[in-house]
């Protein structure tokens, strides 16, 4: 009762208390139907996946900023002198406290003009690699192979490098490595890889996303990297785990031989 | 192998290569009169009318015949490569889709390489889509033509042509039928899931509504055949013997549909089958997991049967089929 008084006092009656509740919780409720619409729209359409996603962070961004106009706009009737004060105490705040936080949600700003990554793109951002799931105002949400959620301030964009593998798109390149012994018959051992990869239910392969093998010689092996892409970035793993194990069923078949432990040069000779 | 050139080519129905190749037919009719050489590829939808076009290449050339099965090796098609025109059926089954399964497809291009008679192959599309991104197919035949679509008009024609007695052509009953077709989807969040109706508009009926006058129901009906066979006379034909009773009307035309989305697997599955129009059994064993389970399920949807060993695709089923395995961006 004393907190209410206290708010009547200040001109916040119960019906704008009641206005201010509801225009809160229909923000809430217009921000996780819109964005569980939008991403059962993005996983219906696969090409577009990646740009519908986008736009979840967008919305939820307009819908909970028009929720804060239509609030704040009639509570701070402000006179010019309340206006300046208040600005000055904000910027005072800003310059001492909120910096970071204001350096992120620049941060969020930058990242819906410039794009440097999107919704569902699989980046590396300060050492952290997985899928971008969120982009809020403040971080961007990563989630990494292991299903661990890493929140990445946005303010990182400004100092960290960030590599992104796929640019917007549905598709991303993968690679495989297996490795031979330097005996093997490493033509044959690529053609196998060749073929496990462009017979693997999750290839892509077109004109502007061909596959290639690479071998290339270590000390005391041969690498075989196989690089092709994936028609769904979110199969990166099932697609290596796929070619990787029929790969080395065929390498056995066919009698070529993987290393079977790291190989060690003693120092002391 | 089999000997049942004859068999196959009486399945397709009789339509005019001309129609059937469009643009494509007078490259193929240059081939046919010498003007010009290579290996020929004719590329087609299922059940769309190659065995016409390859029929057409027997009697212009006089040509042998060769039709392969699941599983054929080679070896026929070699002692056939001796200098006389060839055309040879069904090329998908030269290959498998594991590592190790294009070693046919491999000695019979470089055969190929080496033989100056005509050679006529016939290709499925999809088969002949994924070897020419992961095996380079294209350049291995300079000269390639597509089996084009057919027009409603033409569709109607030709499925009418097959029966002695016309059915009746009603409209569908307009308090059933509107503007909106409405379709069911289930969306779920956790534990919880609900089916949500959604409706997307009929362009038949949006037509009729701009129309000024009622539309005919057999031109309705052929319209609504056509669009859901993709212009494929076989699979119009088999959508249209799976009605039955003396009276047809536009809603009866239907293909069979899934009511809930395809796995990984079984989109792969099907996009194989689709591929290879029929496929034997132990093929799909050592490339799908769980392949009894696939397999069920796939029949039980109505895209596949499965009989004495071989799996083969369901020509009503090929718009669905399609549609579900290009939505995965299953190559």
């Amino acid at each position: 009762m004393i907190a209410l008084q206290v708010l009547v006092d200040l001109g916040l009656d119960r019906e704008t208390l009641v206005g201010i509740a509801g225009v809160l919780v229909a923000a809430y409720l217009a921000s996780r139907v819109v964005g569980y619409a939008l991403v059962a729209v993005a996983e219906r359409s696969p090409r577009r996946r990646i740009s519908i996603k986008m736009l979840v962070p967008i919305t939820r961004f307009l819908i909970y900023g028009a929720a804060a106009f239509l609030v704040l706009g009639p509570l701070l009737r402000l006179s010019s002198a309340q206006l300046l004060a208040a600005s000055g105490l904000l910027g005072a705040a800003v310059g001492f406290g909120l910096k970071d936080l204001l350096a992120g949600m620049i941060g969020g700003l930058v990242l819906i003009t410039e794009r440097p990554y999107q919704v569902g793109d699989k980046v590396t951002i300060d050492g952290d690699y997985g899928e971008v799931t969120d982009i809020g105002l403040r971080a961007t949400t990563l989630v990494t192979p292991d299903d661990n959620a890493v929140r990445i301030p946005n303010a990182t964009l400004f100092t960290a490098n960030v590599s992104n593998a796929n640019d917007g798109d549905p598709e991303m390149m993968v690679v495989v490595e297996l490795a031979v012994t330097a005996g093997t018959d490493v033509d044959r051992a690529s053609v196998i890889v060749e073929e496990a990869m462009v017979t693997s239910k999750y290839v892509y392969v077109d004109d502007d996303h061909p596959f290639a093998v690479l071998v290339e010689d270590e000390t005391y092996h041969r690498t075989i990297r196989g690089k092709a892409y994936v028609a769904d970035l979110r199969d990166e793993f099932a697609f290596v785990s796929d070619v990787t194990e029929r790969s080395m069923a065929a390498f056995a078949s066919e009698g070529i031989d993987m290393p079977e432990a790291p190989v060690h040069v003693s120092e002391d000779r | 192998m089999s000997d049942r050139a004859v068999e196959r080519g009486g399945h397709d129905p009789a339509v005019d290569v001309p129609t059937l190749l469009g643009d494509d037919y007078e490259a193929f009719e240059a081939i046919l009169s010498g003007e010009d050489a290579g290996p020929v590829a004719v590329v087609g939808e299922p059940f769309s009318g190659r065995g016409s076009v390859l029929d057409r290449a027997v009697r212009a050339l006089d040509a042998t015949r060769v039709s392969l099965d699941p599983g054929d090796g080679i070896d026929h098609i070699r002692a056939q490569l001796d200098g006389a025109p060839v055309v040879i059926e069904d090329c998908q089954h030269l290959y498998e889709r594991r590592i190790g399964g294009f070693e046919k497809l491999s000695a019979f291009l470089d055969d190929l390489a080496s033989v100056d008679a005509p050679v006529v192959t016939g290709w499925n599309r999809y088969a002949w889509a994924y070897l020419a991104a992961v095996q380079a197919l294209g350049p291995a035949f300079p000269v390639r033509v597509e089996v084009q679509s057919l027009s409603a008009d033409r569709i109607a024609e030709l499925v009418l042509a097959r029966y002695d007695e016309m059915p009746a052509f009603l409209a569908d009953d307009p308090e059933q039928s509107g503007l909106a077709v409405t379709t069911r989807h289930e969306l779920g969040w956790r534990d919880w899931s609900v089916s949500v109706p959604i409706p997307t508009l009929d362009p038949v009926a949006v037509r009729s509504l701009f129309s000024d006058s009622d539309p005919d129901p057999a031109d309705v009906t052929f319209g609504r055949l056509a669009a859901v066979s993709n212009g494929n006379l076989g699979v119009a034909t088999a959508i249209w013997e799976a009605r039955h009773g003396s009276e047809v009307r536009p809603s009866d035309i239907a293909v069979p549909t899934s009511d809930r989305d395809l796995s990984r697997e079984e989109a792969f599955c099907l996009r194989i089958v689709l591929a290879k129009e029929r496929v034997d059994r132990a093929q799909l064993t050592d490339i799908v997991d769980e392949l009894d389970r696939v397999l069920g399920r796939l029949s039980r949807d109505g895209l596949v049967t499965v009989e004495d060993g071989l799996v083969e695709l369901v020509p009503a089923a090929v718009p669905t089929a399609v549609a579900t395995t290009e939505r995965g961006r299953i190559l």
